[in-house]
């Protein structure tokens, strides 16, 4: 995936700069044919962004671990509804009337304070652990709402405008805080530049430094329509591209690198301690099994009689030592084979065989177990050849019918196979105690044991997980029906051809 | 008949006298080694008609021992049979680039290895 995403990166440059310069452009022919609509786009164009950017925090409020990026979303949720009164407040707009200039440059102040505190606050939010999403809500509800009292209400906030005179010094003074605070809030962000993924942390960068620039034209302008308004807004909508770069584009398309390394680093060690988890199940797996290889080496040639005649007992003793050494084997072997499926290592032996043959051989291995508990055991598979790798094929039906056999006290086991649709569907079919419709999700999962099974019959828990698994990876699958105390039918189906 | 010299190169010993014993019980001839430089030694100072290579072993592994041992004339086309551990994929391809005619899985199955072993002499 991350290709990808590589190669859109090296897309030309000049081409979102030449869109921009158009649009750019294009805006400032509005602003000679009608400055209030020029103003309305411009603003409409930031609060979008101020939406999207509160829209994309909220949504992932439970999900990233980055109080920064909450923070500021909420921030700007509140933020960008000032702008948007502030747009309609403009005296042509006709909505509030009676307030002339003044009312747009207040709500303009009180938005880029606002805009700058929060970029203030959010560098050092982010040194806390955990923030409490509503109470921030609640400050800035409660904030906002005693700005607007102040200014529609009690009418106590300072003037920023006069007619003929042109900006208050408030106004201007106010320009000067907002851009040493704005200042601020970068100096402190670079100094914990480590928690910031570099890309996003340049564009975080360069989207205060022209908000500066355009709080800076701000001061200058005379009247509410002039030049230098035109170039404050203007470097304002730049700014918020790069904002936009920087958290929507990024929260998008690479929300790994949204903003919090941390988020990185912890994906990063929890790949470390998977491959380490990998190695260390493959070695141990290896020094457990070679002791185990003397077990049953040794105890295989003494049972074949070849170092010497044995009596009964010494025979039933020794099959039993032989018995549990295979088994132990087999734990391992199923614990390494599973290490290596999650760890991806696994691959498919494929390889054209016959089904029928591996039938007859399952048959074989397990009629006895069948006999001794007095089932009827009919295994009786057809002459199909298949591509698929034998040995896996092998251990997901050995599994699977050892598992019917295991948990049927009586009645019978009966395992068939047909062709349907480019794939085999190996039915395996028993009466025996079945599973309840609540455990069914619990099956395939490793360790999950049911407490009414066969009481004496013991399992790993792995075996089904494992079996799964192995379907999978010969990109079959596994399905069952079952019910309780009637019996279970577990159905393999994999493809004909493995590379078809 | 002459008996057939089989030489067994691995650095476990329980494991050299298993395949030794097996063997042995059968009427070969067993060469121990308890290394691949051993090996390597005891291919020069006589000529054997099968190797069971290990493919664990610590300092020069079993495959590394099987690509030296190929290149003496005298055995170009001996069988060599690697032990490799539970027939993983990898480590079968690893033993047939290496050299190796054959390789069985361990832990070996003391009742077929016998009848493994005769196939490939």
């Amino acid at each position: 995936m991350m290709e990808e995403f590589r190669s859109v990166s090296k897309k030309p440059i000049y081409l979102p700069l030449l869109t921009g310069g158009l649009l750019l452009l294009g805006l400032y022919l509005t602003s000679l044919y009608s400055y209030l609509l020029f103003h309305s786009l411009a603003e409409i164009f930031s609060i979008v962004i101020a939406f999207s950017i509160f829209v994309l925090a909220w949504n992932c409020r439970n999900i990233i671990d980055n109080n920064y990026l909450i923070f500021l979303g909420i921030a700007y949720l509140f933020i960008g509804f000032i702008d948007i009164i502030h747009t309609l407040s403009y005296a042509g707009m006709g909505i509030f009337l009676g307030y002339y200039s003044n009312l747009p440059t207040q709500l303009w102040i009180v938005a880029r304070y606002l805009e700058s505190i929060s970029l203030l606050i959010a560098c050092f939010i982010l040194d806390k652990r955990k923030m409490k999403i509503n109470f921030i809500l609640l400050g800035y509800i409660f904030t906002v709402s005693l700005l607007f009292l102040s200014i529609f209400y009690w009418k106590i906030f300072p003037s920023c405008f006069v007619e003929g005179s042109g900006l208050t010094p408030f106004k201007k003074i106010s320009e000067y805080i907002i851009s040493l605070i704005l200042a601020a809030s970068l100096f402190f962000l670079l100094k914990r530049k480590e928690k910031f993924n570099r890309r996003v942390l340049q564009w975080l960068v360069i989207s205060i430094l022209l908000t500066i620039v355009s709080e800076l034209a701000f001061t200058f302008y005379i009247s509410a329509y002039g030049l230098s308004n035109l170039i404050g807004h203007i470097f304002k909508i730049v700014s918020f591209y790069f904002i936009y770069q920087a958290i929507i584009v990024t929260g998008l398309t690479k929300p790994n690198e949204l903003l919090f390394k941390n988020l990185q680093e912890s994906e990063e060690r929890y790949r470390e301690l998977d491959n380490m988890k990998s190695i260390f199940i493959a070695s141990m797996s290896h020094e457990l099994r070679t002791p185990l290889n003397s077990i049953i080496g040794f105890t295989g040639i003494v049972l074949q009689e070849i170092a010497g005649e044995l009596n009964d007992e010494q025979k039933k003793q020794l099959e039993m030592s032989y018995g549990s050494a295979k088994h132990l084997l087999s734990l391992i072997n199923d614990l390494l084979d599973i290490s290596k499926i999650e760890s991806g290592e696994l691959e498919p032996d494929i390889e054209e065989f016959n089904i029928a043959e591996v039938g007859i051989k399952i048959r074989d291995s397990l009629m006895h177990k069948a006999e001794e508990k007095g089932l009827e055991f009919i295994c009786d598979i057809p002459d199909i050849n298949i591509s698929s790798d034998k040995r896996r094929f092998e251990q997901i039906l050995l599994n699977l019918v050892n598992n019917a056999l295991k948990f049927t006290e009586e009645g019978k086991v009966e395992v068939k196979a047909v062709k349907k649709d480019g794939n085999i569907e190996v039915i395996v079919r028993d009466s025996g105690i079945g599973i309840k419709k609540e455990d069914l999700h619990k099956l395939f999962q490793p360790f999950a044991q049911l407490e009414y099974t066969i009481s004496g019959e013991v399992g790993t828990g792995l075996g089904l997980y494992l079996t799964k698994n192995l379907a999978q990876l010969l990109k079959g699958r596994i399905q069952m029906e079952s019910e309780y105390r009637k019996g279970s039918t577990f159905t393999f189906i994999l493809p004909i051809e493995h590379g078809g | 008949m002459e008996r057939k010299k089989i030489l067994v190169v691995d650095d476990d010993k329980k494991n050299r006298y298993l395949v030794s014993f097996l063997l042995g019980k059968e009427g070969f001839e067993v060469v121990i080694a308890t290394n691949g430089l051993e090996g390597i030694e005891a291919t020069k100072k006589q000529q054997v008609d099968l190797i069971i290579m290990d493919v664990k072993m610590p300092k020069m592994d079993g495959y590394e021992t099987t690509k030296r041992i190929r290149r003496l004339k005298k055995y170009k086309s001996i069988p060599i049979i690697a032990l490799t551990s539970y027939a993983m994929t990898k480590d079968k391809e690893k033993a047939m680039k290496a050299g190796c005619t054959g390789y069985m899985s361990k832990p070996i199955t003391p009742e077929t290895f016998i009848s493994e072993i005769k196939k490939f002499l």
